[in-house]
C-alpha cells in the first residue's frame, strides 16, 4: 500500500517539476535573454533606431491598419452571407475555408505571382498586360485574402453560438432580414469583430513572408527584421525591430483578452433546442454579401487552382500540358525534408499536447496557482510575433553557455513549445467537459494520481487531445516564423524550402511543395477524424447510459 | 372564427409529427394546448408562427390564409420558452423593439413602453440591463415585448416552465389579468395540467400528434372522451370497457362484513388516499382529511356511481 503511493507521489512531483522547468527554460528564458542581451550589447540604441527607421514603422502600421479594415469587412461579409444559407450549403463552404488553415501562409502570395506576376498566367499570357503586382497594394490584398478565412470561421462559429430564439423573437416582432442583421446579428457579433480585427492587425504586423515575396521595394518592419538576420547577420537590429512589433501586439493582446471574455460570457438566458432558420433572401444585405462572397470564393478557387495547375503542368510552346516534371524536379530540393518535417510535426503535436494537458491538469483540476502562472507564460508565443520567439532562441541557446542552435533538437523544442499557447486553451475546453467528481471518485476508491491520469483524465479528454494534436501537427507543418533563423542548411523543413524557392523564382517547385503540405495535413486530419469516428461509436452507448 | 386551422400535418423526415389537426380559436379566447413531452406542441406553435413549413393543411387568421407567410409578415408574436430577450439592449429598448416596424413615432413608442412597464409592475426597471433581471422579471419583459405590438394572436411556448412554483402561480394570474385587460387572443402551450386548468378558456389535449379532445377544463375532467384523456387528466379507477370512477367519487364506510380491505394509506395533507382491495380488483379512493381516518387492515364497503366515457 505504502510503496504504491510512494511511486505515484514521485511521478507526480517529477512531472510537476519537469513541466515548470521546461516552460521556464524554453519559453520564459528565451524572451528574457533577447530582452536583456539586446539592450546590453553594442549597437544602435532603441530611440535612435526608432527615429532612423520611422518610415518602416509607418509602412507597417499603414499595411496593418488597411489589412485590418479590409479583413474585418470581408470576414463580416462572409459571416452575414452565411445567415441566409441553409446548413446543407454552409457545410461545404465552411470546409473550403478550412482548407486555407492547412496551407502555408504565403501560398496566397505564391498564387498571386504566378497569376499576376511579370510572367503571370493571367496578366501576361491571357491579357498581355504589364502590371506591376509588387508593392503595398499587393501586400494588403494578399494578407486580406489569406487572413479572411480564419476570421470568417471565427465569426461564423460565433453566429452558431447565438441563441436562435433571439433571432426568432425579433422576426416574430416583425423584423425583416435587413433589420435582423442590423439590430441583432451585427451588435451581437461586435466582440467577435473586435477580436478578429485585433488578430488581423497583429498578424499583419508580424507577417514577413508576404512583404518579402511581393513587397518589392516597399519595406516594412517585419521583412526588414528578416533581412537583417538572413542577409546582414545583424541580430541586434532584428531584436530592435521585433521589440517595436511587440508593443502594439501586447496592447492588442490585452484588448483581446478583454473582448474574448465578453465574447464567451455574452451568451445569455436559457438555450432552446430550436434552430434558427436561414433568413429570407430579401433586402439589401443578401445581394451585396452574396456578390462579395462569390468574388471571395472565386479568388480562393483561383488561388488553389493555380497552385495545383502549376504543380502538375509544364508550358510547351505556350500550351500548358500535364506533366510530372515539376514533381520530379522538386525531388532534389526535398531530399529527406518531407520525412523530417512530418516527424517534427508528429513530435511537436504529440509532446506539445501532452505538456499542455498536464499543465491544465495541475492548473484546473488540482488548482495549482503556480501552474496558472506557468500556463500564462506558455501563452507568450501566441501573443508575440513568431520571429521574436525564434530570435529569442538564437540569443538564448547560442551564447557562451549553449551551442544548441546547431542541433535539430532545438528546432523540435521550439515548435513543440510554440504549441503550448494554443494547446492549453484547447485542453482547458476539453477538461471543462469532465465532471470533477470523477477525480474525487478515483481517490475515494483508493486510486492515486497515476490512476487519475490513466483512468479518468486522459481517457475522458481523448477527443480533445486528438484535436489538439491535429492542430499542433498542422501548425507545425505550416509554420515558418519562429524557426526560420534556427534552421541550418541540411535540416530544412518544407515551409522553409518552399519560402526559399519562392524567393528564387522557382514557382513550380514551390507549388509542388505547397500541394504536398496541404495533402499531408489533409491526410492527417482524415486519419484523426477517422479514428475518432470509430472510437466514438464504441463510446456512444457508455456515455449515454 | 378568429384562427382556423384545418387538416394541419407536419412530417419531419418520414416522421409524422402532426396528424391532420383541425381546430379553431375564438376572438379573445385563451386556448391551452396540453400534452405530454414530445407530442408535437412546439411544432404546432411553429406552424402557426411560421418558423416551420407545414407539410399540408391550412392556417387562417381572420379569414385570411397565412399558411405560407413569412414569420415577420404575420400578425402573430411568440414568447419562447427561453426568454430570448435581446442581450445588447436594456429593458425599455427590448420593449420598444417591435414598435420599430409599426408606423409609430419614437416618443409614442416610448410612452407605450412605459405604460407596458406599469402594466407589468416593473416601472423602476426602465434602464436596467437584461442581465440584471431575475428569471421572473425577464419572463415578464419577454411577455411585455410581445404584448406591446398588440398582435392579433399571441403564442406562448411553456413560458413559465423555468420559474419556481410560487412565481409560476403568480405569473399565471398576471397573464390571465393582462389577457382580459388587453383582450388578446392567445394560444398557450404547457404540459402541466394545473396550469392549463388555471388559465384556459378551453383546453386542447394532444397526444402523438393527434387532437384527443378540445373542451373546457371541467368538461375534460367530467366527460373525458377517451382513455388517454381520462388517464392523462386526473386519476381514475378503470372498470370494464368504457366505465370508470374517479377516486373522489367513491364513498367509504367502515363495515366488518365489508368486501373491501384497506391495504395502503397515503397521507397527502388536505386529503388521504386509500388503496382498497376487493375480490375482483383494487381501487384508489381519495377522502378529505376530516373526521376519523381509516387504518390499514380495516374492512370497508364502497359505494359509487359508474361513469362512462365516449370511446376507448
Ligand atoms: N427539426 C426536427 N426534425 C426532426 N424531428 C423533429 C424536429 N423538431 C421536432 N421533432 C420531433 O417532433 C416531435 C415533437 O416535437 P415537439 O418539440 O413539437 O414536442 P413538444 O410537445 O413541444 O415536446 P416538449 O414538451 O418536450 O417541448 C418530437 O418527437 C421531436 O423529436
Ligand atoms: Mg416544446
Amino acid at each position: 500500500m505504502k510503496r504504491k503511493h510512494f511511486g505515484s507521489i514521485l511521478a507526480d512531483k517529477t512531472v510537476y517539476i519537469l513541466l515548470s522547468v521546461s516552460i521556464l527554460g524554453f519559453i520564459l528564458y528565451p524572451y528574457l535573454s533577447i530582452f536583456i542581451q539586446s539592450f546590453q550589447e553594442q549597437g544602435i540604441a532603441f530611440s535612435a533606431f526608432i527615429r532612423q527607421d520611422a518610415v518602416l514603422l509607418q509602412h507597417s502600421l499603414f499595411i496593418a491598419i488597411l489589412t485590418m479594415v479590409l479583413t474585418v469587412f470581408m470576414s463580416l461579409t462572409l459571416a452575414i452571407f452565411f445567415v441566409f444559407l441553409k446548413s446543407k450549403w454552409q457545410k461545404p463552404l465552411r470546409l473550403f475555408l478550412l482548407v486555407t488553415m492547412v496551407s502555408p501562409p504565403f501560398v496566397t502570395s505564391l498564387a498571386y505571382i504566378t497569376l499576376f506576376g511579370r510572367r503571370g498566367m493571367i496578366t501576361h499570357d491571357l491579357l498581355n498586360l504589364t502590371f506591376n503586382p509588387y508593392g503595398a497594394h499587393g501586400i494588403i490584398l494578399m494578407e486580406t485574402l489569406s487572413f479572411t478565412s480564419l476570421n470568417a470561421l471565427v465569426l461564423i462559429g460565433m453566429l452558431h453560438q447565438l441563441e436562435p430564439a433571439v433571432i426568432n423573437s425579433a422576426r416574430s416582432l416583425g423584423a425583416k432580414s435587413d433589420a435582423v442583421i442590423r439590430d441583432m446579428i451585427l451588435p451581437l457579433l461586435r466582440p467577435g469583430v473586435i477580436v478578429v480585427a485585433l488578430i488581423s492587425f497583429i498578424r499583419s504586423l508580424a507577417d514577413f513572408q508576404t512583404p518579402t515575396i511581393i513587397g518589392g521595394s516597399y519595406r516594412v518592419l517585419a521583412s526588414e527584421g528578416y533581412f537583417a538576420v538572413i542577409s546582414a547577420g545583424d541580430l541586434h537590429r532584428a531584436a530592435l525591430i521585433n521589440f517595436t512589433l511587440c508593443i502594439p501586439a501586447l496592447l492588442g493582446f490585452f484588448l483581446y483578452i478583454h473582448y474574448e471574455h465578453t465574447m464567451t460570457t455574452q451568451h445569455h438566458g436559457l438555450s432552446s433546442d430550436t434552430n434558427a432558420l436561414p433568413l429570407p433572401k430579401k433586402g439589401w444585405f443578401f445581394p451585396v454579401t452574396c456578390c462579395l462572397a462569390v468574388i471571395f470564393y472565386g479568388a480562393l478557387l483561383l488561388q488553389y487552382g493555380s497552385i495545383l495547375i502549376n504543380a502538375v503542368t509544364v508550358k510547351n510552346m505556350g500550351q500548358l500540358t500535364f506533366s510530372w516534371q515539376p514533381l520530379l524536379d522538386s525531388r532534389m530540393y526535398l531530399d529527406g525534408t518531407i520525412l523530417r518535417t512530418v516527424s517534427y510535426a508528429l513530435v511537436a503535436g504529440f509532446v506539445g499536447s501532452l505538456i499542455s494537458f498536464l499543465i491544465i491538469y495541475y492548473s484546473q483540476i488540482r488548482q495549482s496557482r503556480w501552474m496558472n502562472l506557468i500556463e500564462l507564460i506558455g501563452t507568450f508565443p501566441y501573443i508575440l510575433p513568431g520571429t521574436f520567439f525564434g530570435l529569442g532562441y538564437l540569443y538564448a541557446f547560442s551564447g557562451q553557455y549553449f551551442h544548441l542552435t546547431n542541433l535539430s533538437i532545438i528546432v523540435i523544442i521550439n515548435v513543440t513549445f510554440k504549441q503550448v499557447a494554443f494547446a492549453t486553451k484547447a485542453a482547458k475546453a476539453a477538461v471543462a467537459q469532465v465532471e470533477p467528481t470523477y477525480f474525487k471518485t478515483v481517490h475515494d476508491l483508493g486510486g492515486t494520481v497515476l490512476n487519475e491520469w490513466h483512468d479518468v483524465f486522459f481517457p475522458m479528454t481523448r477527443q480533445g487531445f486528438a484535436l489538439t494534436f491535429l492542430n499542433g501537427f498542422i501548425s507545425t507543418m505550416t509554420t515558418i516564423g519562429s524557426i526560420i533563423f534556427l534552421i541550418r542548411p541540411g535540416q530544412k523543413v518544407m515551409t522553409i524550402v518552399m519560402f526559399d524557392v519562392v524567393q528564387r523564382g522557382e514557382y513550380q517547385i514551390a507549388s509542388v511543395i505547397a500541394c504536398l503540405i496541404i495533402l499531408i495535413c489533409l491526410i492527417m486530419a482524415g486519419l484523426v477524424f477517422g479514428i475518432l469516428g470509430l472510437k466514438q461509436r464504441r463510446w456512444l452507448h457508455v456515455s449515454r447510459s | 372564427m378568429f384562427l382556423e386551422v384545418k387538416d394541419l400535418t407536419k412530417v419531419y423526415q418520414q416522421k409524422n409529427v402532426l396528424h391532420q389537426l383541425s381546430f379553431g380559436v375564438e376572438t379573445g379566447e385563451m386556448l391551452v394546448v396540453l400534452g405530454p413531452s414530445g407530442c408535437g406542441k412546439s411544432t404546432l406553435l411553429s406552424c402557426l408562427n411560421g418558423f416551420t413549413q407545414v407539410t399540408s393543411g391550412t392556417v387562417r387568421l381572420l379569414g385570411q390564409e397565412i399558411t405560407k407567410a413569412m414569420p415577420e409578415d404575420r400578425d402573430i408574436t411568440t414568447v419562447f420558452q427561453s426568454y430570448s430577450l435581446f442581450p445588447h439592449m436594456n429593458v425599455l429598448q427590448n420593449l420598444m423593439y417591435g414598435l420599430k416596424f409599426q408606423k409609430i413615432g419614437k416618443k409614442a413608442a416610448k410612452a407605450k413602453a412605459i405604460k407596458m412597464l406599469q402594466l407589468l409592475q416593473m416601472t423602476e426597471y426602465q434602464t436596467a440591463r437584461i442581465q440584471d433581471l431575475s428569471g421572473g422579471q425577464q419572463q415578464r419583459i419577454a411577455l411585455g415585448r410581445s404584448l406591446i405590438v398588440a398582435p392579433k394572436l399571441l403564442l406562448l411556448d411553456e413560458p413559465f416552465s423555468n420559474l419556481d412554483e410560487k412565481l409560476r402561480l403568480s405569473m399565471r394570474l398576471e397573464l390571465r389579468r393582462l389577457q382580459k385587460e388587453l383582450g388578446i387572443t392567445m394560444v398557450f402551450v404547457t404540459h402541466d395540467q394545473q396550469e392549463a386548468f388555471a388559465i384556459a378558456d378551453r383546453i386542447l389535449v394532444m397526444d402523438a400528434g393527434k387532437i384527443q379532445q378540445i373542451a373546457t377544463g371541467a368538461e375534460l375532467y367530467n366527460q373525458p372522451k377517451n382513455k388517454f384523456v381520462l388517464t392523462f387528466i386526473g386519476e381514475a379507477n378503470q372498470l370494464a370497457n368504457t366505465a370508470y370512477v374517479r377516486p373522489e367519487c367513491i364513498d367509504l364506510r367502515l363495515d366488518t362484513n365489508g368486501q373491501g380491505q384497506i391495504i395502503q394509506k397515503i397521507f397527502q395533507g388536505a386529503t388521504i388516499n386509500y388503496q382498497v382491495k376487493l375480490p375482483t380488483q383494487t381501487f384508489w379512493i381519495t377522502r378529505l382529511n376530516r373526521g376519523a381516518a381509516f387504518e390499514v387492515g380495516d374492512l370497508v364497503t364502497l359505494t359509487y356511481q359508474v361513469q362512462q366515457m365516449e370511446g376507448k
